[in-house]
C-alpha cells in the first residue's frame, strides 16, 4: 500500500523545486553540483608534474657526486647557461603543471610545455599522495603533448569522449593539479571550436595557462575531450603568451590511439611540411603555388612555382586555406599523393614523403611578434 | 502526510535528472548558436596579412564589420570566408570611421540562394549579468572558417571609450563584455542568448601582457548601429553629430552639494551660441533626457549622425550665480568631420543601391487596411494643410486653398461651393503632393510607388533612424521610411507654398521644415489606420536570471574610491566593499588613501569624504568611513561562512579600469572558484607576507576592480579582489581576493559589530631562533641557483639521523616545492626550532620521505 502511495508520488511530482528561484538560478545551483561532482570523477587520475634541473638550473661540469666514495655519477649536465626569465617575452616553463593517467600500469600525459627546459629529474604525485620519479616517453610537437613514465599499478583512468561527440557551445571545464592538493583546480568555459590546429585540438575559451598545462578537459558529464596544452597554427612557442586569454586548446586524445602508441615508443613527432606557400590572388578551385622552399619536400618531388595543386590524398583542394588544412592535418613522415597540374597540361600525379619544418624556420617563426602572419603568407618576406 | 509524499519523491528523484535538465539546457544553447553561426564570417584584405571577422545581417548579402578591419576605403573589395569553408568577394559600400564601422555588400551568390544572416536586436535591453555570446576569428586561427565562439556576461553598459583622436574609432556608448575577444574578433558580432547581434566587438582593455584580452572588451551597440545604417547601405562616408562644445560635471555655483553639467567651452560660431548658451551655463536635458553627468551627455550625442535635430534644455547662468529658467531649443547637430568633407561624393552606383532599397522596402508591413487615408501640417497661428485621399481621388484643405482631384483634372473648391480650374501650380502641387506623401498610400502602392526610388542615405526622426529613398523626378522628392518599413516622413518641392516642404513624424514627436528651417510649433496629424510606426517595448527590462538578479541587487555595495595621487604608477583610484551600515567601507591598503584627499563614490553619484581608519598591515587592507546617513538605503555584504569549493560560481564587482565614473555602474564579471592557494604567490613588486590562503578565481580581475567585492551565488561575500597577483608556481598573473573570513576578526575590531577580536598579534612571527639541521647543499651561489643536491650531511644532526646522503635531491619541505637551493634556504627560515619538517628527497630513482626535527643552532 505504501509503495503504491510512494509510486504515485513520483508521478505528482517527480521534481523537487528549489523554493523562489528562477529557473535560471536553479539552473545554475544545480550546475555547480554537478561540476563539482564530476570533477570529482577525474581527479583521481590528475597528476602533479614537477621538473628539476635542466638547462635553466644547470650542474657544473664536475659532478659533486662523481668525488663521492662508491657513488654512481649523475647524468653528465650541459654547461649551466644563462637563461633570462623571459626571453622575447615567452613564459619558461618551470613551475609545477599537471598531468592525467592514460594507462593502469604508469603513462601520464603531459604537456611538452612542461619538458621545455629538458628537466633531469621529473617527478610525479598522484591524488593519494604518492610520489614518482617519471622517464620520459615520446612527445608530439604538432600537439603539445607528451608521454612520461612512472613505476606503478592499478591507477585510476578517467572516461574519454571523442570530437565527434562534442559541439561548440557545450561545457568545457579545464582542471589541474598545481595550487594545493585538496581538490584540482577549474577554469571554465565552452567549446568555442572543433578541429583547431588542423584538426588536433578543441578549442575552449577557459582559461589555460601553465596553471592547468597537461591536466584534462572535461564535458558536464566529467569525460574528458583532451588536455590543456599552449598551441597556436605556427606552432610556436609563443602560444603560451595567449595564457589566460580566453584561447585554449585541449589537444583531442581519444582519437590517436595510434599517436599514443608512438609516444610509447619515445618516438618524437612533428607537424607535417610539404615546403610551398600558396598565391592568395588565386583563390580556388585549387591551389596555386608562389614558392617552393630550398632542400624541402616540394622541390624533391620537382613541383615549381605556378603549378597548381588540384588535390591531396584523393580530396580536391578548394583553395589555399583547404591546402594547409589537407597538408598540416598530416605528420611528418607521412606518404601522401599529390595530383597537379602545369600550366594547361594534364594533371599529373606523384607520391611524396612529407617532412617536418626545419628547425631555424620553426625558430624563426618563434621570434615572430606579429601573431597574425598566416603560415602560408612568407610570399611577401622571400621578396 | 501531503509532506511525506513530497518528501518521499524527494527521495526518489533520480540523481541524473537534474543531469538531464542540465544536458537539456546544454543542448538549447548549442543549437543557439549553431543556429546563428552560418551567418559570421572571417573578413580579410586582398595581399595583407591578417583580418578580423564580420556579420551578414541580410539575405541579399550586407555585411557588418569594424571600419579598422577594412582600413583605407581605397581597398574596395575584401575577402571573405565563410563557415561553409568557400571564399566570395564583397565590396565595400559605406564607412564609419568615426562610429569604426563599415558596411560591405556580398555579390550574389552562385546559386542565386539568399545568405544566412543574423538579425540586429536591441542593446537597449541589455542588462549587467545577461549572458552573451561573442564569435569571430581572434587569431586568425579559424583556418577552415568555423568561428571562435567565446560565452561570458555584459559587464558594463553605455561605457564611453575616447578614440584616437576624439573623431575616429570613439566607441561613445559601447558595451563591456567579460566574453573573451581578442585580435581578430573585430568586426564580429556580439550575440544575446536569443540569436540577435546586439554588437558589433571591436576593442578590448590591455594589460601589461601585450595585446590579450584580460576580461574586459568592447562591442559597439546595435542602437548606434542601426542610426548609422541607412547612410552606411547607400555607401556613403557616415559623419557623426557634436553640439562644437564641452561640458564638465562640477558642483553648481547656487549648491556646492548639487553636481551639474556645466559649459566649459563652446565654439562662438556654433548653433548652440546662437540660441544663447554660455560659458557657465547649465545644461538640463538632451532629447528629453535629464542629464547627469558630462559622460551622460558625450553617450547620448556621440551616437548620432551628423545633422541630426535634437532638443537642448538650459538654464542661463545669472550675474548673482544663480540659474535663470530652464529654456529649450532644437538644432540640427555640426559634423565631425572624418574625411568625407574631401569626398562629399561618395555614394554607391544606383543599381547597387536599387538592391539595397528593395532590402528596405520588402520589410514594408503588408496587409494594411484600404478605406480614407489623411495627413495634416498644422501650425501654432492656425495654418492647416490637410490632405485626403479617397477612391482615388486626392482633396487638399489649406489656407492655399481648397482642391480636388477629379478624372485627372485639379478642381479649386471656392467656399461658396462653386468649382474653377485649378492653376498649373496648383495642379502640380496636388500632383507632387499624391506621388510622395506616403501616409496616403496603402502597402502595396507604397511599395510600388518606392520601387523606383534609390536610397540616399539616411536621418534621425525624433531619435529614430530612418531612410531617405528619393523618387524619380526633379530630384527633390522622397520618403522616409523606419527600419521597420513603416512611414517616418516626407520632402518635397511645393509650387504653391513655393518652398522645399519636409514632414518628419515620429513616436515622440513631429517637426515641419520649410526651406530647411524647422517651423517652430508646427506639428503634423496623422490618425490610426495609416502605415505608422508602432511603439516597442523601451527602456530597461527587469533582471530575469539569477546572475542579473544578484548584480542589480549587490552591484551598489561596492563602491568607487578615489584618492591622492602624485606618481605615475600609483592607481588614484580603486573600488571598496560596504560592510557596515555605520558607513564602514572595506578596501587594499594602498598609497593613494591619505588623510583629508580620500573620498568615496555612491552608486548614485553622491560624493562623500571618507574618514580613515587603521589598516591591518599583515591583510593588506584597511577600513574607511563615510557618514552613515550616507548609506541608509544600501545593503553592507555579508562574510561568507566559508569560501565554497572549487568550481563553484562567483561574481567579481569592482571599477576595472575606471571605466565607471560618477553614478555609472561598477563593472561585473562571471567565473569560478579556482582553487585555494597559500603559497608561492607574491604581488607586482613585494613578497606578501600573508599566510592565510587566497582565493583564486577566473572572473577577471583588473586594475581598478581591487578592493572590489567576489560574491557567491547565494549573494554572499566570499572576499576583496587583491591586487594582480602573480604565481611563482605557474610565472603567471592570476586573479585573487583574501577570503572575507580571514578579515572578519580586523572588521569586528574596527567597526564594532560583533565580539572584539581577542588577539591582535595571533599571526605575529614565532621565534625565529636559527636552526640547525645539518644538511649542506652544493651551491653555486649567484642567481643561477641549482636544484638541492645534498652535498653532504654533518655528523651528529637531525638530516644525519633520518638517513640523508650526499647526491639526495631535496624535492619538497612538506607541501612546498623546493626546486633550487634558495628556495630550500628560504623556505627553512620560516621554522624555529622544534619544528617538524616533512623532507621528500629523491634518491636515484626512488622518492622517499622522511620527517626531520629542527634543533637550535649551537
Amino acid at each position: 500500500m505504501i509503495r503504491v502511495l510512494v509510486l504515485s508520488a513520483v508521478f505528482l511530482a517527480p521534481t523537487f523545486q528549489l523554493p523562489a528561484q528562477d529557473a535560471n538560478g536553479s539552473h545554475l545551483l544545480e550546475l555547480q553540483k554537478v561540476v563539482r561532482s564530476s570533477m570529482g570523477r577525474v581527479a583521481p587520475s590528475i597528476v602533479t608534474v614537477e621538473t628539476f634541473g635542466g638547462a635553466r638550473a644547470a650542474m657544473p661540469q664536475a659532478s659533486p657526486a662523481n668525488d663521492a666514495p662508491g657513488k654512481a655519477p649523475e647524468k653528465a649536465q650541459p654547461p649551466p647557461k644563462e637563461i633570462p626569465l623571459r626571453p622575447d617575452g615567452f613564459l619558461q616553463a618551470q613551475g609545477a603543471s599537471s598531468g592525467l593517467i592514460i594507462s593502469s600500469d604508469g603513462w601520464i600525459l603531459i604537456s611538452r610545455f612542461a619538458l621545455n627546459f629538458d628537466p633531469s629529474t621529473i617527478l610525479v604525485s598522484l591524488a593519494d599522495g604518492r610520489s614518482f620519479p617519471a622517464t620520459r616517453g615520446g612527445e608530439d610537437h604538432s600537439r603539445g603533448i607528451a608521454l612520461i613514465k612512472i613505476e606503478a599499478n592499478d591507477l585510476p583512468l578517467a572516461e574519454f569522449v571523442e570530437p565527434d561527440e562534442l559541439f561548440v557551445g557545450q561545457w568545457a571545464f579545464a582542471l589541474g593539479r598545481t595550487f594545493g592538493k585538496e581538490s584540482p583546480s577549474v577554469h571554465m568555459g565552452i567549446v568555442s571550436a572543433k578541429n583547431r590546429i588542423f584538426g588536433r585540438a578543441i578549442q575552449v575559451d577557459a582559461y589555460t595557462s601553465p596553471a592547468n598545462y597537461g591536466g584534462p578537459v572535461i564535458d558536464l558529464q566529467g569525460r574528458v575531450m583532451g588536455v590543456s596544452v599552449p598551441l597556436s597554427p605556427a606552432g610556436r612557442d609563443a602560444s603560451v603568451d595567449w595564457y589566460d586569454s580566453g584561447i585554449g586548446f585541449a589537444a583531442s586524445i581519444a582519437d590517436i590511439p595510434e599517436i599514443i602508441a608512438r609516444l610509447k615508443a619515445n618516438e618524437v613527432l612533428h607537424m607535417a611540411w610539404l615546403g610551398i606557400t600558396s598565391s592568395l590572388s588565386h583563390l580556388g578551385p585549387g591551389a596555386k603555388v608562389a614558392n617552393i622552399s630550398p632542400g624541402s619536400p616540394a622541390r624533391g618531388i620537382g613541383l615549381a612555382a605556378g603549378d597548381t595543386l588540384l588535390s591531396v590524398g584523393g580530396i580536391d583542394v578548394q583553395n589555399p586555406f583547404h591546402l594547409q588544412v589537407l597538408l598540416s592535418s598530416r605528420m611528418a613522415g607521412e606518404a601522401v599523393a599529390l595530383q597537379y597540374k602545369r600550366g594547361d597540361g594534364e594533371p599529373r600525379e606523384v607520391t611524396v614523403f612529407l617532412a617536418e619544418t626545419p628547425l631555424a624556420d620553426r625558430k624563426a617563426q618563434s621570434k615572430e611578434k606579429e601573431v597574425f602572419q598566416l603560415p602560408w603568407e612568407q610570399e611577401k618576406k622571400k621578396d | 502526510m501531503i509532506a511525506s509524499l513530497f518528501f518521499a519523491s524527494f527521495l526518489l528523484q533520480q540523481p541524473g535528472e537534474s543531469m538531464q535538465d542540465l544536458l537539456a539546457a546544454q543542448s538549447q544553447r548549442v543549437e543557439s548558436m549553431a543556429r546563428v553561426m552560418p551567418s559570421v564570417c572571417a573578413v580579410m584584405r586582398s595581399g595583407a596579412p591578417g583580418g578580423g571577422s564580420g556579420v551578414i545581417i541580410d539575405p541579399s548579402g550586407l555585411l557588418l564589420t569594424n571600419y579598422h578591419v577594412v582600413g583605407s576605403p581605397a581597398i574596395p573589395f575584401m575577402k571573405i570566408g565563410m563557415p561553409d569553408g568557400q571564399m566570395h568577394l564583397a565590396r565595400v559600400l559605406g564607412i564609419d570611421p568615426g562610429s569604426d564601422l563599415a558596411v560591405l555588400l556580398l555579390s550574389p551568390r552562385p546559386d542565386n540562394e539568399p545568405w544566412p544572416y543574423a538579425r540586429l536586436g536591441d542593446s537597449d535591453q541589455l542588462l549587467v549579468g545577461e549572458e552573451v555570446f561573442a564569435m569571430g576569428n581572434p587569431f586568425m586561427l579559424a583556418t577552415d572558417f568555423k568561428p571562435t565562439v567565446t560565452l561570458g556576461v555584459v559587464s558594463g553598459t553605455h561605457r564611453y571609450q575616447p578614440g584616437g583622436d576624439n573623431r575616429s574609432g570613439v566607441y561613445p556608448d559601447c558595451i563591456q563584455v567579460d566574453a573573451p575577444v581578442n585580435p581578430g574578433n573585430s568586426g564580429g558580432p556580439l550575440f544575446n542568448m536569443a540569436g540577435e547581434v546586439v554588437g558589433i566587438n571591436g576593442r578590448i582593455s590591455v594589460r601589461d601582457r601585450g595585446r590579450v584580452n584580460v576580461g574586459v572588451g568592447f562591442a559597439i551597440a546595435s542602437k548606434q548601429i542601426l542610426n548609422f545604417l541607412p547612410d552606411l547601405m547607400a555607401g556613403k562616408h557616415a559623419e557623426h553629430g557634436t553640439l562644437d562644445l564641452n561640458a564638465w560635471l562640477m558642483p553648481a555655483s547656487d549648491d556646492p552639494s548639487r553636481q551639474a553639467v556645466l559649459v566649459q567651452s563652446l565654439f562662438a560660431d556654433s548653433k548652440v551660441a546662437e540660441f544663447g548658451v554660455e560659458l557657465g551655463d547649465e545644461l538640463t536635458a538632451f532629447n528629453g533626457i535629464p542629464l547627469k553627468s558630462a559622460n551622460q551627455l558625450a553617450t547620448l550625442v556621440g551616437i548620432l549622425p551628423a545633422g541630426s535635430w535634437v532638443k537642448i534644455g538650459f538654464r542661463p547662468k545669472q550675474a548673482d550665480d544663480s540659474f535663470g529658467k530652464e529654456q529649450f531649443f532644437e538644432m540640427p547637430l555640426h559634423t565631425l568631420d572624418t574625411g568625407s568633407s574631401r569626398d562629399p561624393d561618395r555614394i554607391a552606383e544606383a543599381p547597387v543601391r536599387r538592391r539595397v532599397t528593395q532590402m528596405i522596402l520588402g520589410r514594408i508591413p503588408k496587409g494594411m487596411q484600404q478605406g480614407p487615408r489623411s495627413v495634416s501640417m498644422l501650425g501654432p497661428a492656425g495654418e492647416r494643410h490637410s490632405f485626403h485621399l479617397e477612391a482615388g481621388r486626392l482633396r487638399i484643405e489649406s489656407s492655399a486653398g481648397n482642391l480636388l482631384s477629379e478624372n485627372g483634372a485639379t478642381i479649386r473648391l471656392q467656399e461658396d461651393g462653386s468649382r474653377l480650374p485649378a492653376s498649373a501650380e496648383e495642379h502640380a502641387r496636388l500632383g507632387r503632393v499624391l506621388t510622395t506623401m506616403p501616409w496616403l498610400w496603402e502597402a502595396t502602392n507604397l511599395h510600388r510607388l518606392c520601387s523606383k526610388g534609390l536610397l540616399v542615405g539616411g536621418l534621425m526622426v525624433h531619435n529614430r533612424p530612418a531612410y531617405r529613398i528619393e523618387l524619380p523626378g526633379d530630384g527633390q522628392r522622397q520618403v522616409f521610411l523606419f527600419a521597420d518599413g513603416t512611414v517616418a516622413g516626407c520632402q518635397y518641392r511645393d509650387p504653391v507654398l513655393k518652398v522645399l516642404v519636409e514632414m518628419q513624424h515620429g513616436l515622440e514627436g513631429s517637426r515641419v521644415f520649410f526651406d530647411g528651417r524647422l517651423q517652430a510649433g508646427w506639428k503634423i496629424e496623422v490618425p490610426e489606420g495609416s502605415i505608422k510606426t508602432v511603439r516597442t517595448s523601451s527602456g530597461e527590462r527587469e533582471p530575469a536570471s539569477l546572475v542579473e538578479e544578484l548584480a542589480a541587487r549587490h552591484l551598489p555595495s561596492v563602491v568607487k574610491i578615489h584618492g591622492a595621487s602624485g606618481l605615475a604608477t600609483i592607481l588614484p583610484y580603486a573600488s571598496g566593499v560596504l560592510v557596515s551600515s555605520a558607513g564602514h567601507i572595506l578596501t587594499l591598503d594602498q598609497v593613494m588613501l591619505q588623510k583629508g584627499q580620500t573620498r568615496v563614490v555612491l552608486n548614485d553619484g553622491s560624493v562623500h569624504e571618507a574618514e580613515l581608519l587603521p589598516p591591518d598591515i599583515k591583510l593588506g587592507v584597511r577600513l574607511l568611513k563615510i557618514d552613515p546617513a550616507a548609506v541608509a538605503g544600501l545593503e553592507p555584504l555579508i562574510p561568507a561562512d566559508s569560501t565554497p569549493a572549487n568550481g563553484s560560481f562567483v561574481l567579481s564587482i569592482g571599477n576595472s579600469f575606471r571605466l565607471a565614473e560618477f553614478s555609472e555602474k561598477l563593472s561585473l564579471t562571471f567565473g569560478v572558484v579556482v582553487a585555494k592557494a597559500r603559497s608561492g604567490l607574491r604581488y607586482r613588486l613585494q613578497t606578501v607576507d600573508y599566510d592565510g590562503e587566497l582565493v583564486i578565481t577566473d572572473a577577471p580581475n583588473n586594475p581598478g576592480q581591487f578592493g572590489g567585492a567576489l560574491i557567491s551565488l547565494d549573494g554572499r561575500w566570499i572576499g576583496i579582489n587583491t591586487r594582480v597577483v602573480e604565481s611563482t608556481e605557474t610565472n603567471t598573473q592570476i586573479s585573487a581576493a583574501i577570503p572575507s573570513q580571514d578579515l572578519v576578526p580586523y572588521l569586528r575590531r574596527w567597526t564594532g559589530e560583533g565580539e572584539a577580536s581577542i588577539s591582535e598579534g595571533a599571526e605575529d612571527s614565532p621565534d625565529r631562533a636559527p636552526v640547525e639541521h645539518g644538511i649542506l647543499l652544493f651551491d653555486m651561489g649567484g642567481r643561477r641557483s641549482p636544484p638541492a643536491y645534498v652535498e653532504r650531511v654533518r655528523t651528529g644532526s637531525p638530516a644525519e639521523a633520518i638517513g640523508l646522503r650526499a647526491d639526495d635531491l631535496i624535492l619538497r619541505i612538506d607541501e612546498f616545492t623546493v626546486r633550487t637551493c634558495a628556495e630550500f634556504e628560504s623556505r627553512i627560515k620560516k621554522h624555529k626550532p622544534g619544528d617538524k619538517l616533512m623532507i621528500t628527497f629523491k634518491r636515484r630513482d626512488q622518492v622517499m620521505r622522511r620527517e626531520l626535527t629542527l634543533e637550535a643552532k649551537r
